[in-house]
């Protein structure tokens, strides 16, 4: 099934709950998102394979949490992936990661007041 | 809606944010950790009501932080909720298997977390709710031992002023007595002899033990005056009956005991078979032929006793159910049938009570006993082994008056509506040695009484006396009589005087009738004739002498009491 980048009902949600402080939100998510790539690339860089899960673990979970279906399944895959970790693979992984996460980055900074 | 203090440890920060509104927007306070060992730290300084904690987080994770603060929290239930994107039972399971109170997945949905908390909160309060009754009772608890343990000891103290340490008894009391109703006296009488009581009230616990504390100071009070055992077990019953609710009595067994005359008289009431049991091995099964004490109006109260001569060496056995409803592990009584066998095959009689005692529990063994063991055995002693014993007592021993007259004269409006009989009793029991006598003395007292009251003061013929007619014509005249009476007097005279053996009751009834001629001394003889006059008949029976003085208004007799040591 094709995922959404950003699920819309998910997002109607957010905005209900958060009201006023739905940008806070958003801005919290993207500050938040690109430090976790970022340790993504480390943990690959390093190989540390149970930084690489906590972190995919985490981003998955926030990836979620926002309706970024998408990039929160790739995230998934990634942490899943640590059992029998191949850290070539990975890497391409965390590459098309970072792609999605350009996606989303577009739709978040539409929706932001500005 | 309740609010409450909420803990969020998450290590993301988009999904604290996310929660804490949620939980803002529902009116809760929140207070926001991002790693296990903060939330540890928060949890201590901010004490909330709930925690929600993600399950992985850096420093710290989810698990080790629930098992630290379900540890801070102690005996209170505070609800960990734990939040994860885990989606697989396995995973889920173990959210609760570490501790956690329920879980929360990724997504957050408002409503379903709305209803999670509620639930939990419900179900802290039901703990806490749970803990207080849980004190209040462990301190009911305290407060109630502490009074049985002051009851026991008032108990103690009015239960076991008596001489059952005596060297001619043997005796089987639970320590827990108290509590089970059963209750066993002993105390020498001032005339030498014992009185011995082995009361088993229905019911246990303190209710049950309530009731032996009249009993015993009845026993004791009146065991020191010197009165006899039929009318302590009077009073004791009109206490009892009095007292006690409807349903609640004592079964008991009284005894009095002399070395002087070496005789016992036995009251049974409700309890089993005792034995007298005589040196020569024959055995003497006496029955409770009375119910027991606290259940019968006092008129309907029957005193009547066995009486048996018994020998130095002849032991008598008092006991409660116990014995013979104690049962095995297999639900079987130890039964009477035991009892008796147990007596049967043992020669030597000095080693018989400790036999009972350790076939009982030979037989009770592992299974809780229903009822303890009280039981007592006396042993029949020639009368200078227990004179030392008893010369203690005989010098506590309350005295009273010795040498006295006096004079009491009752009017037409006494003699109406008031009975002076109990009164002039009570006057003559002053003096100790006539106590055990009371019975007699009523009886003398009503005799010389209706004597002149009826013939002498409302000159009444006995000639109406001769049939059942005759008696009932007889006694509507008598009331008749009394209610219209105006004049007259019925004087009693009473002059007591001690003697080498005891003392003597000079007793004279005087009238205001115009008397009759007696004859030549007027002494009356116990033993002839017709049914009048015999009340008179029976005074001289009872005492020294008894006759007819001055113009035949006046009556005379001489009581004369020993003291028995």
């Amino acid at each position: 099934m094709e995922l959404a980048v950003i699920d819309e009902q998910m997002w109607a949600e957010l905005k209900d709950i958060m009201e006023e402080d739905f940008g806070l939100l958003l801005e919290t998510f993207l500050s938040d998102a690109e430090e976790r790539l970022g340790c993504l690339g480390e943990a690959i860089d390093v190989m540390d394979a149970a930084a690489l899960r906590e972190s995919a673990h985490s981003f998955k979970g926030s990836c979620g949490n926002i309706g970024a279906m998408r990039l929160s399944s790739m995230a998934s895959s990634l942490e899943q992936q640590v059992a029998s970790i191949d850290w070539a693979v990975a890497k391409t992984s965390l590459v098309e990661m970072q792609r999605e996460y350009l996606q989303v980055q577009q739709f978040i900074q539409q929706e932001l007041p500005s | 809606m309740s609010q409450y203090k909420v803990l969020v440890a998450d290590d993301n920060a988009s999904d604290r944010l996310i929660l804490s509104t949620i939980l803002r927007k529902q009116g809760h306070l929140v207070v926001q950790a991002a790693n296990g060992q903060e939330a540890v730290d928060l949890f201590d300084a901010e004490k909330p009501h709930l925690v929600l904690l993600d399950a992985l987080m850096p420093v710290m994770d989810g698990f080790e932080a629930a098992r630290l603060i379900k540890r801070l929290a102690g005996e209170d239930l505070i609800p960990i909720i734990f939040l994860t994107s885990l989606k697989d039972a396995a995973s889920l399971a173990k959210c609760l298997d570490a501790g956690g109170d329920d879980f929360l997945s990724k997504p957050y949905n408002r409503v379903i977390l709305e209803a999670k908390i509620n639930a939990t909160q419900r179900m802290r309060q039901m703990h806490e709710t749970l803990q207080k009754q849980r004190d209040q009772i462990a301190e009911n608890n305290t407060y109630m031992l502490q009074e049985q343990r002051v009851a026991k000891a008032v108990f103690d103290n009015v239960a076991h002023s008596g001489c059952l340490d005596s060297p001619i008894i043997k005796h089987l009391l639970s320590p827990l007595a108290v509590f089970n109703g059963d209750v066993l006296l002993a105390a020498h009488k001032p005339s030498g002899g014992m009185h011995i009581l082995l009361g088993d009230f229905t019911g246990h616990g303190l209710p049950a033990a309530i009731g032996a504390m009249p009993l015993a100071e009845i026993f004791y009070g009146m065991t020191v005056k010197g009165f006899g055992m039929t009318d302590i077990l009077r009073e004791i019953n009109m206490k009892l009956k009095s007292i006690l609710p409807v349903g609640v009595f004592c079964c008991a067994g009284m005894v009095d005991i002399s070395f002087w005359k070496r005789t016992i008289s036995v009251w049974l009431g409700g309890l089993p078979n005792c034995y007298l049991l005589r040196q020569n091995g024959e055995r003497i099964e006496l029955a409770s032929n009375h119910l027991p004490v606290g259940v019968v109006d006092h008129r309907a109260f029957d005193d009547n006793c066995y009486q048996y001569n018994m020998e130095p060496g002849d032991r008598f056995y008092l006991w409660s159910d116990g014995i013979h409803e104690a049962r095995n592990d297999l639900d079987e009584m130890y039964g009477e049938e035991r009892l008796e066998a147990l007596f049967d095959h043992t020669e030597d009689h000095d080693l018989l009570f400790d036999r009972i005692n350790d076939d009982v529990n030979e037989h009770i063994k592992n299974s809780a006993p229903d009822d303890d063991i009280t039981m007592l055995e006396v042993l029949m002693v020639d009368e200078s082994e227990i004179r030392e014993e008893q010369m203690v007592v005989k010098m506590g021993a309350v005295s009273g008056p010795t040498d006295w007259s006096m004079s009491y004269k009752l009017g037409p409006t006494t003699l109406r509506d008031f009975n002076p009989l109990p009164l002039l009793l009570h006057q003559l029991l002053e003096v100790p040695g006539l106590r055990p006598h009371s019975g007699t003395l009523y009886t003398l007292l009503a005799e010389m009484f209706s004597n002149a009251l009826e013939h002498g003061v409302m000159r009444l013929s006995s000639d109406l006396k001769v049939d059942p007619m005759g008696f009932a014509k007889y006694y509507q005249m008598r009331q008749e009589g009394l209610d219209n009476l105006t004049a007259g007097f019925v004087e009693f005279c009473f002059e007591h005087t001690p003697t080498a053996e005891g003392g003597s009751l000079l007793m004279r009834v005087i009238d205001s009738g115009s008397g009759f001629d007696y004859g030549d001394d007027g002494v009356v003889k116990a033993g002839d004739g017709n049914f009048h006059g015999r009340g008179l008949r029976l005074v001289a029976s009872l005492c020294k002498y008894a006759r007819h003085r001055g113009a035949g208004n006046q009556f005379e007799a001489l009581f004369e009491w020993q003291r028995e040591i």
